[in-house]
């Protein structure tokens, strides 16, 4: 009796101290809810919301809801003259980027050396540099009187103009976003077992064949998370294309700061929706073929 | 059958390949150091003009630098902000990761999406939000709405890193621990946190580079005098291509080389850690 006793109690001891178990987890989370609730969900709310608000003269703005901020991004030529370069200017850096990531991550994943954490290290180090630094020395390389320039005259060349047009601004986006690129594509290509490319040129397949056929279809969701990393941060980026680029080269995120900068908050918010939108499609296409976890795993 | 030349003929041909491979690898090497590089040459220049190779060297523009009472500021902000944002981001990160892979969390997946998203999300679109946020809260232009601003991004990297720390490390041990009398919390605090305390360090590197180099947050919530040192530097560029900073940049470089080395290390020790750990 006694014993069964103890029993229960040692059980229901258990239960009371598995309950309050249970519960921590969701305490160690609550400081990470609150800081995103509050300054990431509550903001994007609020951006949501004053999209559809009517701008008043003065600056101001008020509760009438409406659609013309996104008529007016969507119908005036101007705008969507910038959505269409924003858009384009990112498809071109992607395109880029993988063409010149690709042959180069095959190429130091397949390389076998003792020295590749040295190697890889040179990879990661631009990654790691600040990007007004890098966009500085792009000015510095391909301003009128700049070095590549002085080069070019050697030969009697140029000068070529290089900045405040589409060139530098798609010089600069490339070399800021090719690490974005060459790590996954990395990580995927060395991740294939090599085996299975042996075993394609056993059976007769040849060294292209064997690419096309294993290696190459085996890499893709390091190119496609590569790509899609490239895409978005290309279609948000605003220090590249407002120094290397210049005001002949206005991008989405200058706009919205524009028009920030002008007043005109609800127009700069249906703006920024826009943006968010692409990027929400990208990532839940992303998501359905390859798999939204896989972002994580670049650094 | 195959005939002794096309034999020969493979053999020759893939180190034809691979070394039209190598060339392109060392042009790609040049394309992605270079910029780094030619900055940092140029910083010790004599030359008043940006002209590479210098004609000659001196500490004139690091010398510049230093006496701009405007720049020193922007880089005391700029060092108090990443400082406070890392210690914010890798004090909650920290929690997050333990909650997500040491319990069973219902809504896991919803919280991972979460977190995940200030690093999707375009900064410029966040910056918007906070900058409309913070106007309204009369905190526009504090270090503080930066501070917050830099944790909310910083977050991804640190769940992300320590919690690929937390697996790597054996749920056996501080079960071990629990077994000889430990509570959850000793045990965690004792045993698991010690094991992970590189992976930790290597997010607070992350953090920090990510607060350090972060531009369109300050761009949108600085004010008069808690101006970011990228925002200061892009202020000054908007005029002319300042030559004073190319020593900024190299500074920058260095702290940058600095923390990259170090997180390599880092990764580099807990990945020798979890060898340890599989031996015993």
């Amino acid at each position: 009796m006694s014993q069964a006793a103890t029993h229960i109690e040692a059980v229901s001891k258990a239960r009371a101290q598995w309950r309050w178990r249970a519960l921590i987890p969701y305490a160690l989370v609550v400081p990470v809810l609150v800081l995103i609730a509050v300054f990431f969900l509550y903001p994007l709310g609020t951006v949501m919301l004053y999209s559809f608000y009517t701008r008043v003269a003065g600056g101001s703005m008020e509760a009438v809801l409406t659609l013309e901020n996104y008529a007016r991004a969507l119908t005036r030529p101007l705008y969507l003259k910038i959505i269409f370069r924003t858009l384009r200017l990112a498809a071109v850096t992607t395109v880029i980027a993988l063409l010149l990531a690709y042959p180069f991550s095959y190429y130091l994943a397949r390389l076998k050396t003792d020295k590749k954490g040295l190697i890889l290290l040179a990879v990661i180090f631009p990654f790691w540099t600040a990007i007004i630094v890098r966009t500085y020395a792009w000015l510095i390389i391909l301003g009128s009187k700049g070095i590549l320039n002085n080069i070019l005259g050697l030969f009697g060349l140029g000068p070529l103009t290089l900045i405040y047009n589409e060139t530098g601004m798609l010089i600069g986006l490339v070399h800021i976003l090719l690490p974005y690129m060459i790590l996954p594509l990395y990580a995927s290509i060395a991740g294939i077992n090599e085996s299975l490319e042996e075993a394609a040129r056993t059976l007769g397949a040849g060294r292209l064949s064997t690419f096309w056929r294993i290696t190459f279809p085996l890499s893709l969701p390091g190119a496609a998370t590569g790509a899609m990393l490239v895409f978005i941060i290309t279609i948000g980026a605003y220090l590249t294309p407002a120094l290397l680029g210049g005001p002949s080269q206005i991008v989405i995120p200058m706009l919205i700061t524009e028009q920030v900068a002008l007043l005109n908050y609800p127009f700069a918010a249906a703006l920024s929706m826009l943006l968010l939108l692409i990027v929400l499609v990208l990532s839940g296409l992303f998501d359905r073929f390859i798999g939204l976890e896989r972002l994580g795993g670049i650094y | 059958m195959v005939s002794t030349g096309s034999v020969a003929l493979m053999a020759r041909r893939p180190r034809w390949r691979v070394n039209l491979l190598a060339l392109f690898a060392i042009a790609m090497f040049v394309f992605l150091l270079a910029p780094s590089a030619i900055v940092t040459i140029l910083s010790f220049s004599s030359s008043r003009h940006l002209e590479f190779p210098p004609p000659g060297f001196s500490l004139e523009w690091y010398q510049k630098i230093m006496s701009d009472a405007n720049l020193t500021h922007s880089m005391g902000v700029s060092l108090r902000i990443a400082v406070a944002a890392t210690v914010l981001a890798v004090i909650i990160g920290t929690l997050t990761a333990l909650a997500l892979t040491r319990y069973t969390l219902r809504g896991g997946t919803v919280l991972r999406l979460i977190i995940l998203a200030p690093f999707i999300v375009p900064y410029v679109v966040q910056a918007v939000g906070l900058f409309r946020v913070f106007l309204v809260l009369g905190l526009r232009g504090t270090v503080l709405s930066i501070i917050i601003g830099h944790t909310v991004i910083a977050i991804p990297y640190v769940v992300l890193v320590v919690s690929a720390g937390l697996l790597a490390v054996p749920k056996s041990l501080e079960e071990a621990a629990r077994v000889l009398g430990a509570n959850g919390f000793t045990a965690t605090v004792r045993i698991t946190l010690p094991l992970i305390k590189a992976s930790i360090a290597a997010s607070a590197v992350f953090a920090f580079i990510a607060s350090w180099d972060e531009f369109i947050m300050a761009f949108f919530l600085a004010g008069a005098g808690t101006e970011t040192l990228p925002l200061r530097m892009f202020m000054l560029l908007r005029d002319f291509i300042d030559p004073r900073l190319t020593a900024i940049s190299t500074f920058l470089i260095v702290i940058n080389l600095a923390a990259v080395l170090f997180f390599s290390w880092l990764t580099m020790r807990t990945r020798g850690a979890e060898s340890v750990v599989e031996e015993e």
